[in-house]
């Protein structure tokens, strides 16, 4: 039985960014450029469990981890919790890696090239472990699978999320949506 | 393009916001072994010890395919059999599954043939999601599932599972299990908007 909407568009209560610019479009998107950093205020609330994070379309000034931090009432949670597990497919070859414990931990990587980027986002404002999980599409000249599976081991209750380039800065846009439940 | 634009609630660019792209599922039933699971009013199944969880009546002849959205605390070695009128598919060899998994710098693959296929591996007193989609349940043709996890707080883990069952049968449900240790945590199942 239909019951709802899938997913629902989740507006910020407020974004911060270290330098450049960002505002909230009126369907909850947020469009930024040339940012070092992009906090969003208020996207994971008591209504949803699970969240999809659509970044698309994204560049970068160089190429670099695209990282991100959980954040509560506007603090990044920047303790040595994060580990990230990665699965690269690129050509006849795959490859995987895991780092961790770190005190951020990454989307993907990005680079100049127009990119997407699926962010699966489990129980943030859940006050428990949070996993993530993104799907990726990177060079756009090649085509390449970089997937990262991240956990965060803290049992916090986020309500934001921050997300930054290793180096350098990034223009695109951003848009949360919760998963009706 | 990103998972969103192929599945999301607005049309693409240039186009018309026609409806929600995504519709949430409320099973008609549910039933479970162990502790506890509850069905929200609005479709979201809680479940609390549970070592078997089966839905009735979440996949309809309005959508082709479907999305398990899946977060956990417990729960080790999720399987799944299809289900129709309450009665799990077990028919031998009827489940083929291709598991890809990355753990440190391994990674590496298996195909199983099986009465169950696999949604996804995690561990004990650890988060995982699951994003698992399920292609053309209630059509009277083969099934196909893809899930998309992420598990193990102390590490961070990769174990992906394509999965088919060959039975030309339509389903109005799904029983997820596990033989290993039980389940905690919460879904709900949203139809694709064809």
């Amino acid at each position: 039985m239909a019951a709802g909407d899938g997913l629902i568009s989740m507006t910020p209560t407020s974004i911060a960014v270290g330098s450049g610019t960002a505002s909230i479009n009126a369907d909850g998107g947020v469009d930024f450029s040339a940012v070092t950093s992009l906090s969003l205020n208020g996207v994971f609330t008591g209504d949803y469990d699970n969240y999809l994070i659509s970044i698309a379309p994204i560049t970068a000034s160089g190429t670099v981890g695209l990282r991100y931090t959980w954040r509560a009432l506007g603090t990044d949670a920047t303790g040595s919790d994060y580990y990230e597990q990665r699965i690269v497919a690129d050509g006849s070859s795959a490859t995987g890696a895991r780092n961790g414990p770190s005190t951020s931990t990454r989307i993907s990587t990005i680079s100049t090239g127009r990119q997407g980027y699926s962010f699966h986002a489990y129980g943030p404002y859940l006050a428990q472990p949070t996993a993530a999980r993104s799907v990726t599409i990177d060079s756009q000249s090649s085509a390449l699978i970089y997937d990262i599976a991240s956990t965060h081991g803290l049992s916090t209750s986020y309500d934001g999320i921050t997300i930054y380039p290793a180096s350098g800065t990034l223009t695109g846009t951003v848009h949360v949506f919760g998963y009706e439940e | 393009m990103t998972l969103f634009h192929a599945l999301g609630p607005f049309a693409s660019s240039g186009g018309v916001v026609a409806a929600p792209g995504m519709v949430l599922m409320k099973p008609t039933s549910i039933a479970h072994s162990g502790t506890s699971a509850t069905l929200g009013a609005n479709g979201q199944v809680t479940f609390t010890g549970v070592t078997s969880l089966s839905l009735n009546g979440c996949f309809t002849a309005d959508f082709d395919n479907y999305v398990v959205s899946w977060q956990s605390t417990t729960g080790e070695q999720v399987n799944f059999r299809m289900r129709a009128s309450g009665t799990d598919n077990s028919t031998a060899s009827s489940y083929v599954r291709q598991q890809i998994a990355a753990s440190g710098t391994s990674v590496s693959a298996v195909r199983i043939t099986d009465d169950k296929g696999a949604s996804f591996l995690s561990a004990s007193t650890q988060a995982a999601g699951s994003w698992f989609s399920i292609y053309g349940p209630y059509l009277a043709q083969p099934t196909a599932t893809r899930g998309v996890n992420a598990w193990d707080s102390l590490n961070a883990r990769i174990n992906d599972q394509a999965c088919t069952h060959n039975q030309s049968t339509s389903y109005d449900g799904i029983t997820f299990f596990t033989n290993v240790t039980a389940m905690n945590g919460t879904l709900t199942v949203m139809g694709v908007r064809s």
